[in-house]
């Protein structure tokens, strides 16, 4: 990636969490709390790492339409990535050739801009801080910014703030109109270009700012009431020249682009909301980065030959105050010579974050032996692309965009075999504790799933945790449900009492088997395990029911058990066939569509088309012989004496009409 | 009948492993499926019942598609690097290789 240009250092405001001592992504920061200790995190500048993953953000997007993910995985995926279409604007600044561009992705309000918001910290401001005149403002409101976190600076719900720049005016592309800049917190360099057009009538965020500084509102959407409040909807435009009479915002996007590009002041444009991914840590526990930093050549990469960099092993693990990384005390591993020209130089100290090796390891457990590759390319080809990954909501953002990146960078320079590297996602749904709330040491309503195997056996702690509720939903733990499954496995043992000889499935139980075994087959595949499970549990009340099982109905139950209580399955198969052939290396059972149909089936018996009786027949009842035993019910046959029968048929599987005079 | 599951576990655990029915074959003619799970941290914790329902789900499909003749490679292993247990080592002063092998132990 550094190579290509995809790993690169840049100076930056960064999340710091002044506890654990690290720069954290945004990812790892929500709510301006660490994602690890919880402590309120600092913003402080500096030199950090970047991998540019903005630059792969369309093709992240792209990929989403050729995977089998869960529609929330992608959608997630999809709002993280928040690719918005929209123009970037260019508005001149009065008195100077500057232009300040903006990105919005609603130009078709722009007769309604009435004022700019630039981030305080915008370079340009202090390029002409001498036509500022109220410069010093500037500077007091920019030092009171640097104390608030991102977190603090982008919420929605806070009072106002910022400062109105004297002097530095800018002027509005469509209609010539002079308006006022601003400097506001809630404006960030790192987000787009740094600078806003603001809309007071049809932004909320703008419209409270307006109210605060006494900016004038300017309707251009008919609609909604702007003495009250900034209205978002639809409708007819107004006070905006070639715009007016437009009730379709698409349109009017679509005709105030041409104008813009028609005159050089805009021009259709993307943005994303995702932003480059801050890669370093300054901690001992991770990989270390093998780049060096040389005094002459500046960053090198450490030559292939001699990778992998292993992490030294150090006795004090613990990060200084200074935020610097613990490798950068031990200084037989920081010193070394530049690769290129064999001067002097240091070895880079930060180590990658734990998303590193989440990002690739499916690939090296193909080939995990390998020492002169990531992975050999037949066995990618043969192995790639996981066929299903299951794992947890809360990795389905980060983690899997971030797996993602890399093997689509990793597909460009040739080195893996395909472009995505999940064919499928799923998610499970958390156990609870009994009390139905998030299992948590504090709460005192942790299971620990070793006590339920001393107990009950791994047996029973598998179909559990698979038969407690619909997979992808949280359930609370249940003891009852689990001595539930304790009996359909002592159930299951039992049948060993009433086995008895037989090579294929007896006429009763043949369509239940037949019906089980489709059903288990197939909802496995769907991640429909609590209901195969039931399905099993009807099938054993039928063969209890009917007091018996045969060898081929046992084998075949057996087999269906095996992947939810592989060893109590095993062990009766041993027991009763006296076989070495274990049912983990026999052929998964088959089924006979054709079979799956009920044995006996109800019907019912129309006089001259109305209901009068119900009647069990067999499936497949031939015609004659369901009239015959309609005609023998004993209400049917009450009314239909001595009545002139004129028609009889018979509908398949549903009913039998008589028509009598 | 009495069900002795902690001796019949133990001994299909040692059968299984014995005949090497769950290894992955290279060089294969079959059909291959490849089933993946988020690895767990090597916490301090241990395993949890979460775990347990996470790794079960795939396991079942596995076992399934290998009797379907499938060649089927489900791997497990342990997400070591990273905060988690490095803020563990750094709590307690026990060097995180040493968290590290500590916490596998009591995984497996």
């Amino acid at each position: 990636m550094f190579e290509n240009g995809l790993a690169f250092r840049d100076k930056t405001l960064v999340n710091y969490c002044p506890s654990c001592k690290v720069v954290l992504s945004n990812e790892d920061s929500q709510g301006g709390k660490c994602d690890i200790c919880h402590s309120d995190i600092v913003q402080k500048s500096k030199d950090v790492w970047y991998l540019r993953i903005t630059e792969y953000a369309d093709k992240l997007l792209e990929g989403l339409k050729e995977v089998d993910y869960l529609p929330n995985v992608k959608l997630q995926q999809e709002n993280w990535i928040g690719k918005s279409t929209g123009a970037f604007v260019n508005f001149a600044v009065k008195n100077t050739d500057e232009t300040l561009r903006i990105y919005t992705t609603r130009p078709d309000t722009l007769f309604g801009v009435t004022f700019m918001v630039m981030a305080p910290e915008h370079p340009m401001l202090d390029k002409y801080k001498d036509m500022i005149s109220n410069f010093d403002a500037v500077e007091n409101y920019r030092s009171e910014c640097a104390k608030k976190t991102e977190f603090e600076r982008t919420q929605l719900v806070k009072d106002k703030t910022g400062v109105k720049l004297d002097g530095f005016v800018g002027i509005n592309p469509v209609n010539g109109k002079e308006i006022p800049i601003f400097i506001s917190d809630y404006v960030m360099m790192g987000y787009g270009t740094g600078a806003i057009m603001a809309v007071p009538a049809h932004d909320q965020r703008d419209y409270d700012f307006a109210k605060e500084f006494g900016i004038d509102i300017i309707e251009v959407i008919k609609g909604g009431d702007i003495s009250v409040e900034a209205y978002t909807g639809d409708g007819e435009m107004v006070n905006s020249d070639y715009l007016n009479g437009y009730t379709d915002k698409k349109s009017s996007i679509s005709r105030v682009l041409e104008e813009l590009e028609k005159k050089g002041i805009g021009e259709r444009g993307v943005q994303y909301k995702m932003k480059d991914w801050a890669f370093n840590r300054q901690r001992y526990w991770g990989e270390p980065i093998p780049i060096v930093h040389c005094e002459k050549c500046g960053m090198v990469a450490v030559p292939y030959e001699e990778l992998p960099l292993k992490l030294p092993k150090v006795e004090n693990f613990e990060p200084g105050q200074d935020g610097e990384s613990p490798l950068a005390k031990i200084d037989d591993f920081v010193n070394c010579t530049c690769p290129k020209c064999g001067g002097k130089a240091k070895r880079e100290t930060d180590t990658m974050p734990q998303w590193a090796g989440s990002s690739w390891y499916f690939l090296r457990y193909i080939d995990p032996h390998n020492d002169n590759e990531l992975a050999n390319m037949e066995k990618l080809k043969y192995w790639m692309p996981v066929d299903w990954y299951n794992g947890g909501m809360e990795h389905v953002t980060r983690h899997l965009i971030y797996s993602r990146f890399w093997h689509k960078f990793l597909y460009d320079i040739g080195a893996v075999p395909c472009e995505e590297p999940y064919a499928k996602r799923t998610a499970q749904g958390l156990i609870l504790g009994p009390d139905g709330v998030k299992m948590s040491k504090s709460r005192g309503n942790v299971i620990d799933p070793n006590e339920v195997v001393d107990v009950y056996g791994a047996d029973v702690l598998r179909t559990y945790v698979l038969f407690m509720g619909d997979y992808e939903q949280a359930a609370p733990w249940s003891e009852s449900s689990v001595k539930g499954c304790k009996r359909f496995v002592d159930r299951i043992w039992n049948l060993q009492e009433i086995v008895t000889d037989g090579d294929e499935f007896s006429k009763e139980l043949s369509s239940s088997f037949h019906k089980t075994i489709k059903k288990v087959t197939e909802d496995i595949e769907a991640l429909k395990y609590n209901t195969a499970i039931a399905a099993l549990m009807t099938l054993l009340n039928a063969i209890y029911a009917k007091g018996s099982i045969n060898k081929a109905e046992l084998k075949a139950l057996l087999l269906l058990v095996n992947p939810f209580a592989p060893h109590v399955t095993e062990e009766i198969n041993e027991l009763v066939f006296a076989s070495s052939d274990m049912l983990a290396t026999t052929e998964w059972p088959s089924f006979d569509e054709a079979k799956c149909v009920d044995d006996e089936i109800e019907i019912v018996v129309q006089l001259n088309g109305k209901v009068r009786a119900k009647l069990n027949v067999p499936a497949d009842v031939e015609q004659a012989d369901a009239i015959a035993m309609a005609k023998a019910d004993e209400k049917i046959a009450a009314e239909i004496s001595g009545k002139t029968i004129v028609k009889e048929l018979y509908v398949k599987g549903r009913l039998v009409n008589i028509v009598v005079k | 009948m009495y069900y002795d599951f902690k001796n019949a576990e133990k001994k299909w655990q040692d059968n299984w492993e014995n005949a090497g029915v769950f290894h992955a074959q290279d060089n294969c003619d079959k059909k291959k499926f490849y089933a993946l799970v988020e690895f767990p941290y090597p916490s301090g914790a241990g395993m949890h019942v979460g775990h347990i329902k996470a790794y079960s789900g795939l396991e079942v499909v596995s076992r399934k598609r290998r009797m379907e003749g499938y060649n089927v490679l489900f791997p497990i292993g342990f997400d070591a690097y990273g905060l988690p247990t490095e803020n563990y080592a750094i709590k307690t002063g026990i060097h995180p290789r040493k968290v590290t092998d500590d916490n596998i132990a009591k995984f497996t």
